[in-house]
């Protein structure tokens, strides 16, 4: 009977061991595949330019799904995931998005910034929670001058890209260049930097600041066109942005005068439904043209988008994509899902991206950890011309025809 | 610019004169008249019938305000609700973040425009954009004839009406519950025919109500509430002083000169250009 019992304790109590023993193996793989999650902060709706936020957006859920089929996931087989917010463009939704992303969902790092007010009110919070924080589009030296240990930056900023401007004004002989900026962080960045360019190269510069939510822009066209410029540089972002071209069409001005678009806006194809024929001919300023080589996974996600959106990749959509990579790269060097780390192998590991290696130095200024993309500008040809077909005007280093098409 | 935004204030005044409520969603019918405009010249009718459009578009705008008016406003006016103006502030301002989250929903976050209604021309040595003046002249169009309806016809003096003596209309029979839903209709139609005039102006987008809703309301505070008259002067005198201001002072700070003209007005008649200070017992 004692013997039966003993029998029966120890049967119980293998069953138990064996229960505990398999299950311990199926917690640890279930621990195991537990989605790293980076936070996408980016305009969704307005008065955001929620049209490149969503191509952004297109372009970090490509990169998830690269991470996961293609790298096989990161820490050893987990999964990644976005975790999503809109900033809409306002730097108080900016800031309550990142604490959200942080605090609730526990992201590894933070990518979507596109509109610079919001990029420096999110960036200080971001000093104070200690999450990496991406500029994907925002591109104010503020930013980046801040010198934070959390912001990390692949993007043109406004004082070189101003420079560039200048540079490409000079050796095309203009005399007077006029710009019409926004009244955002954006805006009268390339403003200031455009007159301090301007006064350096011997180019007269008039500077006319509108409110961003003006929807009649006549009397500054028609002040700027009194005025005789060369060239007209456009600094709206959204509707503003299509506002300006249609209205310089209207009083004259475009394109007797070429215009210069400050982003890739000029390639979406709502361009054309928003501005019709009277969108021809702008110069636009752009990082990548399509056609351009790009690393393997650049080949990977182009082919996928075009494939999905029917449409070629903004800049913002690869950049997007490419900073997701990054941070994936970053948490296997790391071997860590934790902010700490993730900055730690950001500073010192090199990666790469849709177009080539990147480098996060601690550089002085501006540049601090900043990699800033080449400078092109194009120019529309035809109405409804693709990107790719549109005239590599400047630089000539980069194939640039150094001549503007005026009908 | 101040005329065109006249129709939002005019269908806004309207809606107020006859119930007493604001209808804070006045932009988004804008909007809607806008959207619906660019369909049918793009996808139905072809540029070359836009006036065909706008008629439409303020067909569509006035079924819809109707409907909302019977459905969402209507209850209070039905139910012993005292507090109306409260109600319907928070039912029209919920109704605007449906429909404009509803517009991000179906057109996307794209910017669209129908093409346009007439080249650009001249105006003496000014050169404008044929639209503005296109948009200009149906809204003078739009406001004679509306005016016209108010003044001359049978129905628009029962509108007078109910807008003086609810409870006297009453007792004469009117059924002021249909008056309502047609005011609401037209107030809403008005704003459709706006949205339609003036899409390829301000351009086709889920937020393109929201700056001629405040220029609108600023016109209402400028000419008065409830006034129609005061709606066409305080457009005119509105556009005048931002066209000035920007050409003579400075272009970056349009928006002040037409605060800076309401200010203006509210210290010298705090009632508005033509508005009456009212009475209630």
């Amino acid at each position: 009977m004692e013997s039966k019992k003993r029998m029966l304790i120890i049967v119980l109590l293998s069953g138990l061991a064996l229960i505990v023993g398999s299950a311990v193996p199926l917690m640890v793989q279930a621990q195991s595949k537990e989605p790293v999650k980076i936070g996408f902060l980016t305009p969704l709706s307005p008065p955001g330019d929620h049209a490149s936020g969503k191509r952004m957006l297109w372009g970090g859920e490509l990169a998830v799904k690269y991470v996961n089929e293609v790298m096989g996931g990161v820490l050893d087989g987990r999964p990644l995931k976005l975790a999503v917010e809109d900033d809409q463009g306002v730097p108080a939704e900016g800031v309550t998005g990142y604490r959200r992303l942080v605090t609730k969902e526990g992201v590894v790092a933070v990518i979507g910034q596109f509109h610079s007010s919001v990029c420096l009110a999110v960036n200080e919070v971001a000093k104070e929670l200690g999450v990496p924080l991406f500029s994907t589009g925002a591109s104010a030296a503020k930013i980046t001058e801040s010198r934070y240990p959390t912001i990390f930056s692949i993007m043109g900023l406004t004082p070189p890209r101003a420079e560039f401007y200048m540079e490409f004004a000079k050796k095309m002989g203009f005399k007077r260049v006029a710009i019409l900026s926004e009244d955002t962080d954006y805006g009268t960045g390339f403003d200031q930097w455009i007159k301090e360019y301007g006064k350096k190269g011997g180019i007269e510069v008039k500077g006319i600041i509108f409110p961003r939510t003006s929807l009649d822009l006549t009397p500054s066209l028609l002040i700027i066109k009194a005025w005789n410029p060369d060239l007209l540089i456009n600094v709206g972002v959204g509707a503003n942005a299509y506002l300006m071209v249609k209205q310089a069409f209207d009083v004259g001005l475009v394109p007797k005068v070429p215009m210069l678009a400050t982003f890739d806006f000029p390639t979406r194809p709502e361009y054309w439904d928003a501005v019709g024929d009277k969108g021809n001919y702008i110069l636009y300023q752009v990082y990548y043209k399509p056609g351009m080589p790009v690393t393997d996974s650049g080949n990977w996600m182009i082919r996928r988008y075009v494939e999905l959106y029917k449409e070629d990749p903004t800049f913002y959509a690869l950049n997007a994509f490419g900073q997701v990579v990054i941070v994936a790269q970053a948490v296997n060097f790391a071997q860590s899902a934790k902010a700490k780390d993730v900055i730690m192998a950001l500073k010192t590991k090199t990666f790469t991206d849709w177009i080539g290696t990147v480098k996060f130095e601690e550089h002085p200024g501006m540049r601090w950890h900043n990699v800033s993309p080449p400078l092109l500008i194009l120019q529309m040809t035809k109405v409804r011309q693709l990107s790719k077909e549109s005239i590599t005007v400047w630089p000539p280093s980069l194939g640039g025809t150094e001549k503007i098409l005026i009908p | 610019m101040g005329v065109l935004y006249c129709l939002m204030s005019l269908g806004v005044n309207f809606i107020y004169g006859i119930m007493k409520v604001i209808n804070w969603a006045i932009g988004e019918f804008f909007m809607i008249g806008a959207y619906v405009q660019y369909l049918l010249i793009v996808f139905f009718l072809g540029v070359r019938y836009w006036y065909i459009g706008v008629l439409i578009a303020a067909l569509c705008t006035f079924l819809l305000g109707a409907l909302v008016q019977k459905i969402l406003i209507k209850p209070m006016f039905v139910g012993i609700i005292e507090e109306k103006m409260e109600y319907a502030t928070i039912v029209t301002i919920a109704m605007a973040i449906l429909f404009r989250n509803l517009a991000i929903f179906i057109g996307g976050p794209f910017i669209y425009t129908p093409p346009d209604y007439a080249p650009p021309t001249r105006i003496g040595p000014l050169p404008v954009s044929g639209n503005n003046v296109i948009a200009f002249i149906g809204t003078i169009i739009i406001l004679a004839f509306f005016f016209y309806f108010l003044k001359r016809t049978w129905i628009g003096k029962a509108f007078q009406a109910v807008s003086q003596n609810r409870p006297g209309v009453l007792t004469a029979g009117i059924d002021v519950l249909k008056f309502d839903m047609i005011a609401f209709g037209i107030g809403t139609a008005l704003a459709g025919a706006g949205g339609a005039l003036l899409a390829p102006v301000l351009l086709v987008y889920p937020l393109c109500g929201v700056i001629p809703t405040v220029r609108g309301f600023e016109i209402i505070v400028i000419g008065g509430l409830g006034s129609i008259p005061g709606v066409f002067v305080a457009g005119l005198s509105l556009g005048i002083a931002e066209s000035l201001g920007a050409a003579f002072i400075n272009p970056s700070f349009v928006d002040i000169y037409g605060f800076g003209l309401l200010m203006l007005i509210l210290l010298i008649k705090p009632y508005g250009l033509f508005g009456k200070p009212e009475r209630s017992v």
